[in-house]
């Protein structure tokens, strides 16, 4: 046993409830589940069929945090700057058919459409994606990095990231995930209960 | 899967059934499904992709097969779909550029120049004879011989003469001889890479990733690389010959997550000897039964053991011990357990550990074991072992006394003869001598519940983070204490 399961540190700062509440724009069709955890003072818009699964943190604290049409937010996965941003852009914005699996660490500026970003892997500050990226399980993306359409990211450095070819020239690849988000979206629609007045109001 | 030593002799240290690691990223690659209707979408008119609706897929990078355009028509028998498909693959660019006289590829060249020096091998004389320089293989030597026999004519002794040819060397392709030239393909290449930069060539790890790999320069051109088999290491314990640790190669199967768990959570159980002198080597390697350290007990003489439960968790545990009253199986031996239910202090960091061990005798708690320390371990020999009293205490462990009295080997004898069914009952077989408890341990405590943690427990379903819960495990262990002396 030389290691302990929880750091303190974490544990504590997650235990201290935040008083503020953001102001949340969701959309009817959306799903925010009752232990997603919402917080900061900006603006937190998601925008129609987005599940935001409990215990997924949305910290608007240092910007505005946008999710849009479709995406899937899992569980313990961070969407939101973790500090004072270095320059005067601090919004996220991520796009729609988006999946962010659980415990991923999201602080890029820009997400594209179709984007998955695979489980506990690092985006961080000031990233733009383009559309159909993918990041894959614990990979890191470094601060300030652009990746152009169809990226696909799953080792460290230049040789760690590749173009996807196949997303890119086959449609039917594409349909076929986008079918999958659909597929998943659905089951957890059954699941996850929703609570999105807790959040409105 | 595992395949046996003289299969790998044959067929080479990679997997010969369906298992492909990913080109890109070493990672398993999957066999997926694409559906028919899919395939409509993009090429209605596609008669050859018709029936190939399989390919293979990485779940970490997304690199897909398709990256090479090969599916498959069914989920089994990769390796010879693959091997067929990239067959057809070479020799339709062979037939294209033939006259360009296009390079064989390395299985080719090697197959080759395999069956050129068989052929010369068995042209160079006799095979079974690896001493080409012998007397006998000379052609004046063989002309003497010839002669002695005589009866032959100066042409067919010519054509004797001539038929041990020594040995050449390959010359042209036919034969597996290839010369480096310059062709077209090194200005082909250069294109390319100035087309795709830096970012579309693999890396040489990747193309060290398989043989069908070694030619490819740039992305997508890749094959899947059959998974290299492993050896399955086992550690056996010296005594007993026990397995004790072996690697597990499907880590989602359920024995694997029990043990996961059994390691991470169960509070470790140690047994010792009060009144021993030579402490037990290892405890963990005791819970066996044949060990050689331990004195064979004495029947019907009372002993007294330190049972010691060392906690696993970092949150204190309340242990319940239960035993029935005597051992099951055909020596029954009494069991007490002094102090069955008790408190365990939480777990910490090896520092901790480090550091309580030179606190904790100085806390006034244990004067008495400071003293003990101090004047030698006579006087803890002399303490009392006392019901509902804990022995000993540390940071994570917690230590009582079991009193154990043997059971007899013998049955005590009777005045009524026994019938032939009561004897054969009373033989004793192989190990009914060790004297095993089986202890039944339950474990409760409060953990605090992390955030992001789902609880399992319907009950808990409205704890928040920080806020606790109660948990608790049980579970049988087996303690050895030795062997009863006969
Ligand atoms: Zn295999
Ligand atoms: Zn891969």
């Amino acid at each position: 046993m030389t290691t302990k399961p929880d750091p303190p540190s974490t544990r504590q700062s997650s235990t201290v409830v935040p008083l503020v509440k953001p102001t949340c724009k969701i959309h009817p069709n959306a799903t925010v589940a009752d232990k997603a955890h919402l917080l900061g003072s900006h603006t937190i818009s998601i925008d129609s069929n987005t599940i935001i699964h409990p215990q997924a943190r949305l910290n608007a604290s240092h910007g505005n945090i946008s999710i849009g049409a479709g995406s899937i937010v899992a569980e313990k996965s961070v969407v939101g700057l973790s500090s004072e941003p270095d320059d005067e852009d601090s919004n996220i914005t991520i796009g729609s058919d988006v999946s962010i699996e659980s415990g991923a660490v999201i602080q890029a500026r820009k997400v594209g459409d179709n984007c998955t970003l695979g489980t506990n892997c690092k985006v961080g500050k000031g990233v733009v994606l383009g559309k159909w990226c993918t990041v894959a399980a614990l990979c890191e993306v470094g601060e300030g990095e652009v990746l152009e359409d169809y990226t696909v990211v799953f080792g460290e450095g230049r040789k760690g990231r590749r173009v996807d070819g196949v997303v890119r020239e086959r449609r039917e690849v594409r349909e076929v995930r986008r079918r999958g988000m659909e597929m998943e979206r659905e089951v957890l629609r059954g699941i996850v209960v929703d609570s999105k007045m807790k959040w409105m109001g | 899967m595992s395949v046996t030593s003289s299969a790998v002799k044959g067929d080479g240290n990679r997997c010969s059934r369906s298992c492909y690691n990913c080109p890109s990223c070493t990672s398993p690659l999957q066999i997926t499904h694409v559906s028919h209707r899919d395939e409509g979408l993009l090429k209605p008119n596609d008669a050859a992709g018709d029936d190939e609706t399989y390919v293979l897929q990485c779940q970490f990078c997304d690199w897909s097969s398709l990256e090479i355009d090969v599916r498959f028509s069914k989920p089994t028998k990769i390796t010879e779909q693959l091997a067929k498909q990239q067959k057809t693959r070479t020799s339709s660019t062979h037939s294209t550029t033939a006259s360009n006289q296009k390079p064989l590829d390395h299985d080719e060249k090697f197959t080759n120049l395999v069956s050129f020096y068989k052929d010369q091998l068995n042209d160079s004389g006799d095979p079974q004879n690896p001493y080409s320089n012998s007397p006998h293989n000379s052609p004046a030597n063989l002309a003497r011989i010839m002669s002695l026999y005589g009866g032959l004519s100066y042409n067919a002794l010519k054509k004797t003469r001539e038929k041990p040819q020594p040995m050449r060397e390959a010359l042209g392709t036919p034969e597996g001889f290839v010369s480096f030239h310059a062709d077209r393909s090194d200005s082909e290449l250069i294109r390319r890479s100035q087309a795709s930069g830096w970012d579309g060539t693999i890396t040489s790890e990747q193309q060290d990733s398989a043989p069908s790999n070694y030619d490819s320069r740039f992305n997508g051109e890749l094959w899947p690389s059959a998974t290299q088999l492993r050896t399955k290491r086992a550690k056996r314990c010296k005594t007993c010959r026990h397995i004790i640790a072996r690697p597990e190669p499907n880590v989602g199967n359920m024995r694997y997550k029990i043990r996961l768990l059994a390691m991470n959570y169960i509070p470790r159980l140690m047994l010792k000897s009060l009144h021993s002198a030579t402490p037990l080597a290892n405890p963990a390697f005791l819970l066996k039964p044949g060990m050689p350290q331990a004195d064979d007990l004495q029947p019907h003489k009372a002993q007294q053991y330190i049972l010691t439960v060392k906690n696993a968790l970092f949150e204190t545990v309340k242990i319940s011990l239960a035993t029935p009253a005597t051992t099951p199986g055909k020596v029954a031996s009494r069991v007490t357990i002094l102090c069955p239910s008790f408190t365990v202090g939480p777990a910490g960091e090896v520092w901790d550990e480090a550091l309580s061990a030179s606190n904790e005798p100085n806390s006034d708690g244990d004067r008495k074991a400071a003293m003990a320390s101090l004047t030698g371990s006579s006087e803890s020999s002399e303490r009392q072992p006392e019901a509902g009293k804990i022995w000993e205490k540390t940071r994570n462990s917690t230590s009582i006394i079991v009193e154990i009295v043997p059971g007899a080997l013998q049955p005590p004898p009777s005045i009524v003869p026994k019938t032939e069914q009561q004897l054969t009952d009373e033989e004793l077989g192989e190990d009914d001598d060790v004297l095993e408890v089986p202890v039944y341990v339950r474990a409760e405590w409060e953990a605090e519940i992390k955030p992001g943690e789902t609880v399992q427990a319907k009950k808990d379903a409205n704890a928040m983070p920080g806020e606790k819960v109660s948990k608790e495990i049980g579970y049988w262990v087996v303690l050895a204490a030795g062997r009863i002396a006969g």
